[in-house]
């Protein structure tokens, strides 16, 4: 038996643009949207660990709902934390983002809790995904999706030593927490912001690296401009304008 | 997208014998036991819903982990309510397996709750097995597997007006309750094994093979030849023994390292 394929990886590994779709807490929903997920070549669910209630417990079946649909199961996690990346990976998630990530030494800390040794120093166990696959231990590495997020202003100005960290798969700006941390809480759509951002976009892209940002589809255009590889999106969104649609008709009828 | 094939059904309708196991009762559990079922040509794994915690709540994420594997999950209800069958399989359940059907009337109404319209009364809702599915609608009733306990004697006595029921998967002959109904309540094995009573289910064996249709039993290793030999296609067994051999194996060896001696 091969180890199940990492539809998230191996799209970024062919230059596709990876999506993933947060907004699912329970496996049923997962399993929902699994037929529309495959109709759009949607390639992740983004499982919520950092503020959510994601943990160890419910990652079974949340990750097992994703298998079902051939989804990548991408689970965010609230600290980084080689013990909570490897527990993470055993209990079935295919991709691990760590908030925060704001020097080399941090990002060298993501590779060692998600990759075995001698890459990194990830526990010695058999993943959920590994059940029946007799060469776990051997190609795991190749099949584990590492995400950091660069969403602090100092992450912005150590990004050339984060960016010479190897096996991170994509380095994700996120908006918010920069802002934030610029001055500027709650207004990513301050110049200052937008500019250092855009900046933070075309040096991973010139360093040869994935960048990875979240967006609706106002925004989409502008990160896919900016070479971003991996894109978050919600189901807020698309439940707001569904239910604004619905009720339209309802309302003018 | 096509509906999941049901394991059970298939190798039934193929003229082989079908194997269950019980004794999951976590969905991880079932999904470290996936690759052994698949390794050993088990079919299915019984979610027991009759005396044990299995409902509506966690059938989503047990049967899941079935469906991760192409195990049929099949689930024992509590009572033969229609709508507790149709809600058990839009929650993701491939067999449905109904306790203490007595007549032909209860038999038929657990073809009521398992089938849509003609056949039955099944209420309109895709079940979870029928996310992307077009025409689940269509499709759900051969995918279905409909399972009636003939284990009380009143069942037995009824037994030819209940295998005249069509769309009825497996007549299952379980000896536990079926040695009650007929006085011998007692120690379990004992009781199964009393001559009258063995005597009933082996009767009831053969006319459900003379009638063309499946018979199902419950058993262990021991009692396994003696099942085949009575035509029966379908078996439920459980983890229990297998846990039982495994245990005592591993601590004979570990045993001489805990001697009286080494804890004085």
């Amino acid at each position: 038996m091969t180890l199940r394929p990492n539809l998230a990886k191996e799209k970024l590994a062919a230059g596709e643009v990876a999506i993933v779709v947060g907004g699912f807490s329970s496996p049923d929903d997962i399993d929902a949207f699994g037929p529309t997920a495959n109709a759009n070549g949607i390639a992740g669910v983004w499982l919520e660990g950092e503020h959510g209630g994601v943990d160890a417990s419910t990652l079974g079946n949340l990750t097992r709902a994703c298998d079902l649909w051939g989804i990548s199961p991408v689970v965010r996690i609230n600290e980084n934390s080689q013990g909570l990346i490897y527990r993470t990976l055993d209990c079935g998630a295919q991709g691990i983002v760590v908030p925060h990530v704001n020097n080399a030494a941090e990002a060298r800390n993501v590779v060692d809790g998600g990759k075995f040794p001698p890459i990194g120093k990830r526990g010695a166990y058999t993943s959920r995904q590994g059940h029946g696959v007799s060469n776990y231990m051997q190609i795991a590495d190749d099949y584990s999706l590492l995400v950091v997020l660069i969403e602090d202003i100092i992450a912005y100005q150590n990004l050339d030593e984060i960016l010479e960290v190897d096996e991170i798969d994509v380095f994700f700006v996120a908006p918010s927490d920069f802002a934030a941390s610029m001055g500027h809480t709650g207004d990513i759509g301050h110049p200052d912001v937008v500019e250092t951002m855009n900046d933070a976009f075309r040096r991973i892209e010139a360093a040869g690296r994935n960048s990875g940002a979240t967006c609706g589809e106002a925004d989409v255009g502008r990160y896919l401009g900016l070479g971003a590889k991996f894109l978050l999106t919600s189901t807020g969104p698309w439940l707001s304008a569904g239910a604004a649609s619905f009720m339209n008709t309802v309302n003018s009828h | 997208m096509q509906l999941r094939p049901n394991r059970v059904k298939e190798k039934i309708a193929a003229g082989g014998v079908a194997v269950s196991v019980v004794g999951f009762t976590h969905p991880d559990d079932i999904d470290v036991f996936g690759p052994i079922a698949n390794a050993n040509g088990i079919d299915a794994v019984w979610l027991e819903g009759e005396h044990a915690g299995v409902d509506p709540a966690n059938l989503g994420n047990l049967t899941r982990a079935c469906d991760l594997w192409g195990l049929t999950p099949i689930v024992r209800l509590n009572a033969n309510s229609q709508s507790l069958i149709y809600r058990t399989l839009d929650c993701g359940a491939q067999g449905i397996a109904v306790p203490h059907v007595n007549t032909a009337a209860e038999a038929r109404n657990v073809v009521d709750g398992g089938k849509f319209p003609p056949i039955g009364k099944r209420g309109n809702y895709t079940s979870r097995q029928g996310h992307g599915v077009a025409n689940y609608m269509q499709v759900a009733d051969d995918h279905s597997l409909l399972i009636v306990f003939i284990e009380d004697i009143i069942a037995y006595q009824n037994l030819d007006a209940i295998l005249e029921i069509d769309n009825i998967d497996i007549f299952f002959v379980a000896p536990g309750d079926f040695a009650a109904s007929m006085g011998y309540a007692g120690i379990w094995d004992q009781v199964a094994n009393h001559p009258e009573v063995q005597a009933t289910m082996d009767d009831t064996f053969k006319r459900i093979q003379a009638a063309g249709r499946v018979a199902g039993a419950t058993c262990g290793k021991a009692g396994l030849e003696r099942y085949l030999d009575l035509g029966a296609k379908f078996f439920l067994t459980t983890t229990q023994e297998w846990l039982d051999e495994g245990a005592a194996s591993f601590m004979n060896i570990v045993k001489p390292y805990t001697s009286s001696s080494s804890t004085g």
